[in-house]
């Protein structure tokens, strides 16, 4: 065993943990192995399943693994050995790929007689991701394994590793409050910085450091835009130098190793808007219910509801805010790509009869939006879904920040 | 609002590929979104697009003839204001088999020659970047199509640098170098890796850098490599700090290798240094154009044999490619020698010129790089710094 980086970690008993919860469900579909492709995607959400289950990761390299019923877990990895053994306790069986992955995962296959087997594979495409709807294995990964075992079944197995990682455990509770509080100092950073004649890249950057000098990893995914009434984030800063009365809107996430809580919050240059001083008052009404009634069994068509009618009672009669509406966009937080995603889009019967189950944990951001759509103003933390409701992960105050 | 080419490199590019796909008798490109690997894996589907950073992931429809389509996951209407190369911009919700299905019928090209830059064989992603699933959905709905791949082709044609991407690739290096300056300043006795590590973030971010970048750092002992994550390790005095830094400025990555000593470097460690210095000069000397890399290789060995006395060896890697993202050609290791030794220099060909040497006998390695083009008569480093160990007293 390599000696270990000061580096933080998950625990033997996490690790003893998700791997029973995942063979459980393999053993009920009657899979002889899953294998998690390296994908390093969308900021190496798309190769979460792998970090997951063998704790490699972080840095944005690729890493596949094997993962049998029974047996040695194997991780696979580019410059293997220097890199992996060296941050992780979970497996020892950690194997050079040296880019060529399908032959590695074929090799380590076919030392469990799998010919006639059934192979699970998390993003297949047949099972749609989060943000995934094609799949996540490449083409000539795939192509590999076909050719390798001709007459095995090959099945996705995406909707296995969905559904352990939706629930987490308090090891993954804790981690995502690590990176709650990370978010909460960048945030700070921001409002510190912001400033008339500032150029927005520099805020930006100025959060980065915040972010990364007080433990997160990178890469980080978040998005960002500045601007007078600016509708939609963007996944980039701007060149553009910051006025009076502008706002900077946003969706922060630090990486605690690997686990990314969300925080929104607009911070205004100087003056808050008037139209958006009044919406955030509706908007933490929608805010306060939904987190109120995040319990387990409550559905998602049942919160979407509960956001529209408390807009309708908290909006006041006149002023800008008067007629507001609410919408609801949620979704789940953890090692990346995490569901289920609730926008305020959803209408089908199968998103809207989600329920809520305890430990699920959620960026919930509800909007409130003016009578003329005008104004939309957002505000977000990261939650915990408990018998009591929902507890939040960050501690700032629920208002809109200034600069100044 | 955004650092831009122009459309006259737009329009550069844009007959270069068109006349290779002429060539070929192919219809239309496919250009994967993956932004992996530091978004290295995209550097494709953003040169005909000149869409992405930070993790924007772009599939690229580019027909031999007709509008170029980008598919981007729901931003169109912002990319569509934010850069003026492509004007039909969509939504498309990463489906990418769909996406391509649906502009391939627009233009008509069902029973076409398709070519997919990062069907197999990227530099760093061998067995390439498009999902199966996104193959098959376009296999089925044109079962009389034909396939190709032509990432070998797109590797080519952007293997030569223009101007305008030199001079891209300048601006990274210089942010580079204000990276490097950031981590001599606050590199001292109780900083954590992670604190440093965030103080070069942020001065690469102040400048102007791009976010997902490669940026490996370690500090300690005696080490050698450079890790993916900073760890809370607080360094001490004499530790070493290895790094690999790229900046990107408008997606291009210039990349440097500085190695720090916090007091006095060791004899051994300083001579390995030296030695990497003395290969870097010596290949850079050659580097010019119509010099085949096998030459350069050659020379990179005899250098450290006769400057090194007979007491280090060579060490892959010598020098791959800098740009958008996966270049090459690239020398990473001997079945690149093979493939690319009889391949000659030309003018605009830019890259990361690292070489490594570590003793015949006992354990360590060192080596230190700057980002280098061909020029019409030579070469040029795009660094400005002295190229040495940089030894900061404690």
């Amino acid at each position: 065993m390599s000696e270990l980086y000061p580096y933080p970690r998950f625990s033997l008993a996490e690790r003893d943990r998700r791997w029973k919860a995942v063979r459980v469900l393999m053993r009920s579909q009657n899979l002889d192995v899953i294998v998690t492709p390296q994908n390093s995607g969308h900021s190496a959400d798309y190769q979460a399943n792998t970090r997951y289950l063998t704790h490699c990761g972080g840095g944005e390299p690729d890493v596949a693994a094997v993962f049998p019923l029974e047996g040695e877990v194997t991780a696979i990895a580019t410059s293997a050995a220097p890199r992996w053994p060296t941050v992780q306790d979970w497996v020892t069986d950690v194997r050079e790929a040296r880019r060529n992955y399908g032959r590695a995962i074929v090799e380590r296959l076919k030392e469990s007689n799998l010919e006639r087997g059934r192979i699970g594979i998390t993003g297949l495409g047949e099972v749609e991701g989060t943000r995934t709807p094609e799949g996540t294995i490449f083409y000539g990964t795939w192509k590999q394994i076909r050719e390798a075992f001709p007459n095995a079944k090959l099945i996705d197995a995406t909707a296995i590793l969905d559904e352990v990682r939706y629930v987490k455990s308090q090891e993954e509770v804790d981690v995502l409050a690590k990176s709650a509080e990370i978010n909460e100092l960048a945030i700070q950073a921001e409002i510190e910085t912001a400033r008339v004649g500032v150029k927005d890249w520099e805020v930006w950057a100025a959060m980065h450091y915040a972010m990364t000098r007080n433990g997160s990893e990178l890469p980080v995914h978040c998005f960002w835009v500045s601007g007078k009434n600016p509708k939609r984030t963007l996944t980039r800063p701007s060149m553009r130098l910051l006025e009076p009365g502008d706002v900077i809107i946003n969706e922060i996430e630090a990486s605690w190793i690997g686990y990314r809580a969300q925080a929104v919050q607009p911070v205004f240059v100087e003056v808050i808007h008037p139209a958006q001083a009044e919406l955030i008052k509706v908007q933490r009404e929608i805010f306060n219910r939904i987190v109120e009634n995040l319990k387990p069994g409550v559905t998602v068509g049942e919160l979407a509801q509960l956001s529209r009618e408390t807009a309708e009672s908290a909006a006041p009669k006149t002023g800008p805010a008067a007629g507001a509406r609410g919408d609801l966009t949620m979704h789940g937080r953890g090692a990346g790509d995490d569901g289920p995603i609730i926008t305020p889009h959803a209408r089908n019967p199968k998103q809207l009869g989600v329920a809520m189950r305890e430990n699920m944990v959620f960026i919930c951001k509800p909007s409130a939006i003016s009578a003329d759509g005008e104004y939309t103003c957002q505000w977000g933390d990261t939650v915990v879904v408990t018998k009591n409701g929902g507890r939040r992960l960050g501690k700032r105050p629920h208002e809109l920040a200034v600069a100044k | 609002m955004i650092p831009q080419l122009s459309i006259q490199e737009r329009d550069r590019r844009y007959k270069i590929v068109r006349a290779e796909m002429a060539q070929r008798n192919i219809d239309v490109l496919l250009l994967p979104a993956n932004t992996g690997r530091w978004e290295q894996l995209q550097g494709d589907s953003r040169y005909l697009t000149s869409i992405g950073g930070f993790a924007t992931e772009v599939f690229t429809v580019f027909p031999r003839e007709g509008d170029v389509t980008a598919y981007i996951f729901n931003r169109a209407g912002w990319w569509k204001q934010a850069q003026k190369w492509v004007s039909d911009v969509r939504d498309g919700r990463n489906r990418w088999g769909q996406n391509a299905i649906e502009r391939i019928s627009e233009l008509g090209l069902q029973k076409g020659t398709i070519g997919i830059s990062g069907l197999a064989g990227l530099f760093r992603a061998p067995e390439g970047i498009i999902p199966y699933s996104s193959v098959k959905a376009i296999q089925d709905a044109f079962p009389t199509a034909k396939i190709v791949n032509v990432t070998e082709m797109m590797q080519d044609i952007r293997a030569v640098k223009s101007a305008e991407e030199v001079s891209l690739l300048e601006r990274s290096a210089a942010i580079v170098e204000k990276t490097i300056e950031a981590m001599v300043e606050n590199a001292h006795p109780g900083i954590s890796e992670k604190e440093l590590y965030g103080a070069m973030v942020h001065a690469m971010l102040a400048n102007g850098g791009e976010l997902p970048t490669l940026f490996f750092l370690s500090g300690g002992p005696g080490i050698s490599n450079s890790s993916f994550v900073p760890t809370d390790y607080r360094l001490q005095k004499d530790d070493r700090l290895i790094d690999e830094i790229e900046a990107k400025y408008a997606g291009y990555g210039a990349q440097a290798v500085c190695p720090v000593v916090l007091g006095r470097p060791d004899d051994e460690y300083q001579a390995m240094i030296d030695l990497s210095r003395a290969c870097f000069d010596a290949i850079l000397h050659q580097m010019k154009p119509g010099v085949s890399f096998g030459l350069l290789f050659d020379v990179y060995r005899d250098t450290v044999e006769r400057v090194g006395k007979g007491k280090y060896l060579w060490n892959h890697p010598v020098m791959h490619a800098r740009g958008l993202g996966d270049d090459g050609p690239a020398l990473l290791g001997d079945s690149d020698l093979e493939r690319f030794s009889k391949i000659e220099l030309q003018p605009g060909m830019t890259f990361i010129l690292k070489p490594q040497v570590r003793p015949k006998e006992g354990k360590g390695r060192g080596s230190i790089g700057d980002t280098v083009v061909v020029t019409e008569s030579g070469s040029r480093r795009l660094g400005k710094r002295e190229l040495k160990l940089i030894v900061k007293n404690v």
